[in-house]
């Protein structure tokens, strides 16, 4: 019988999890160790932000559906990974913190024959001064309590301007290394159409500021379509859009310093740049979550299994070569840590072997390049790659092979929807395929076949329906294998 | 190329310049909120995704 510990549970950890307790025949167990007591369906944290949807329409509590299933809980952080066991037994082992109120700082040493880390983004505000809700001057919507902290700043910003008062407005990310680009133009998307509702547009200025050298870049380099039997790219479609709405963008930025009301930057040439805002919703770079590793005397082995960026190294190629350089397979495909075949890093917990758009250096050596997205559609597939791996090597043996998933051969779609209602809403939905580009395969990169863009009420319906249906999933209710992640 | 805009109180800020983005023409934009032809895109949206996922690793 094989003990399974799964770290976190978002959408890479939970689908992993819900996967397992379904293939898996009775008498091995899966225990998935997350800090938070509730899942939360992060794309709609968006609408939670401008006040469309409340917390509790994206977020429901775990332990009953982990009941169900027959999975057990730890409301835990995991901090240390001991993967050839330690002093007591050679079983490897996890340790964890328990957060519950009921448990608050207990430790504990959890045995396991498979595990997958999916312990998604450390949020590392502190990265730049002034930055984030907690103690700085920006709101975020990154969490759902966050995005209920947006949403109430977004009201008083609109008030303001019902009053007569002007506003500045500030939508972006808050560094120069920052991923999620597509959460912060939905974000942007949101506001502009709240403060058209309102029937503020006119007095208020919408600012995007982002690290993306290009508009429509998105962390993967941009996407070129094909529109009506022309190439096209993603920056004139994104452009046209904002053009369109009367968001001024701001690209190549690397936020130094937030300060009540004045956001300070520096671009890509170099120059420092500071803006004042009445409203500012500034996304934070990612981090992997802090986890040791540790060998069986107790020596520290993380960075035999960590990028320095906290993420877990992989099955990917991390010879460092020049960006120019890089392939399509240097990506992971099984999602095996180096040098375990016991343990799988999934989700954003994955170091990415380089970036997909172009990293820039401003000339003081500042650092601006987006890091590659990978999260929502491609979390869940990587979760459920790690699982189906896991079943099989319980039915067949150790060496049973791994299943493999690469974002080089992977599709994913961003929808950027706003409003409420089926008739009201509007959305920029754009699909891609492959993620990760693929120069040997295609010439622009992609398929042109599936990687699109369009405008118009039709991708609101199929957020709201991916909105229910990924709820419907999670819960795992009735059919939910037969959702796709 | 940048134009610099700003309001007094500010150092100025490159803003992109997208005047030469194209915009939607009137029928352009009747058609994204037109329900029978978005009853049609969005069968066409999901069934890409469906092609994605059958064809990709997922």
């Amino acid at each position: 019988m094989a003990d399974i510990v799964i770290l976190g549970a978002g959408v890479s950890g939970h689908t992993a999890a819900l996967h397992l307790s379904r293939l898996l025949p009775k008498g091995h167990t899966v225990t998935v160790v997350s800090p938070n007591s509730q899942w939360n369906w992060i794309p709609s944290n968006i609408w939670v932000g401008v006040g469309k949807m409340s917390k509790k329409d994206v977020v429901f509590p775990l332990a009953p559906v982990y009941a169900k299933k027959g999975v057990q809980f730890r409301q835990a952080k995991a901090v240390g990974i001991h993967p050839r066991g330690d002093a007591e037994s050679q079983r490897p082992a996890v340790d964890i913190v328990h957060t519950s109120p009921a448990r608050d700082g207990e430790t504990e040493r959890i045995r396991y024959d498979y595990l997958v880390n999916a312990t998604g983004p450390q949020l590392k505000f502190q990265m730049t001064e002034g930055l984030g809700p907690h103690g700085g001057h920006t709101v975020s919507v990154c969490t759902a309590d966050h995005a209920i902290e947006a949403a109430a700043a977004l009201e008083a910003s609109i008030a303001k301007l019902k009053s007569g008062q002007r506003q500045t407005l500030v939508v972006g990310m808050g560094h120069g290394t920052c991923t999620c680009e597509g959460a912060a133009f939905e974000y942007v998307f949101n506001v502009d159409h709240e403060l058209r509702e309102a029937g503020v547009r006119d007095l208020a200025r919408v600012v995007y500021l982002t690290n993306e050298a290009e508009l429509g870049d998105f962390g993967v380099g941009g996407m070129t379509f094909d529109d009506m039997g022309f190439e096209t790219s993603s920056e004139l479609w994104t452009g046209s859009l904002f053009r369109e709405r009367g968001v001024e963008a701001v690209l190549g930025v690397h936020v130094t310093k937030v300060e009540p009301g004045v956001v300070h930057f520096e671009t890509l040439d170099g120059q420092m740049h500071s803006l004042a805002f009445d409203f500012a919703m500034l996304l934070p770079p990612f981090g992997g979550v802090p986890l040791a590793a540790y060998d069986r005397d107790g020596s520290d082995i993380t960075s035999e299994l960590f990028a320095p960026s906290g993420f877990m190294k992989v099955d990917a190629d991390y010879s460092g070569k020049p960006y120019e350089q890089w392939k399509a397979s240097d990506w992971p495909k099984t999602y095996l840590a180096q040098g375990y075949d016991n343990i799988w890093a999934v989700g954003i917990a994955f170091a990415p072997p380089h970036q997909i758009s172009k990293p820039r250096k401003t000339p003081t050596g500042t650092m601006i390049a987006p890091s590659p997205p990978r999260t929502g559609m491609p979390s869940g597939v990587m979760g459920k790659t790690a699982a189906l791996s896991i079943v099989d090597r319980i039915k067949h043996g150790p060496g049973a092979k791994a299943h493999e998933a690469s974002m080089a051969n992977m599709g994913a779609a961003c929808i950027a929807s706003a409003g409420a209602g089926l008739r009201t809403g509007s959305a920029a939905a754009m699909t891609m395929m492959p993620i990760v580009p693929d120069y040997d395969r295609y010439a622009t990169g992609r398929d042109l076949k599936d990687t699109r863009g369009e405008l118009g009420l039709s991708g609101h319906w199929v957020k709201l329906m991916l909105h229910y249906l990924f709820i419907h999933k999670a819960k795992g209710r009735l059919g939910w294998q037969f959702i796709p992640e | 190329m940048t134009d610099m805009t700003s309001t007094p109180a500010e150092t100025p800020v490159p803003v992109a310049d997208l005047s030469r983005a194209p915009l939607p023409t009137a029928a352009t934009l009747r058609k994204r909120k037109s329900v029978p032809i978005q009853l049609t895109r969005f069968a066409v949206f999901n069934t890409r995704i469906m092609r994605m996922v059958l064809k990709g690793d997922h």
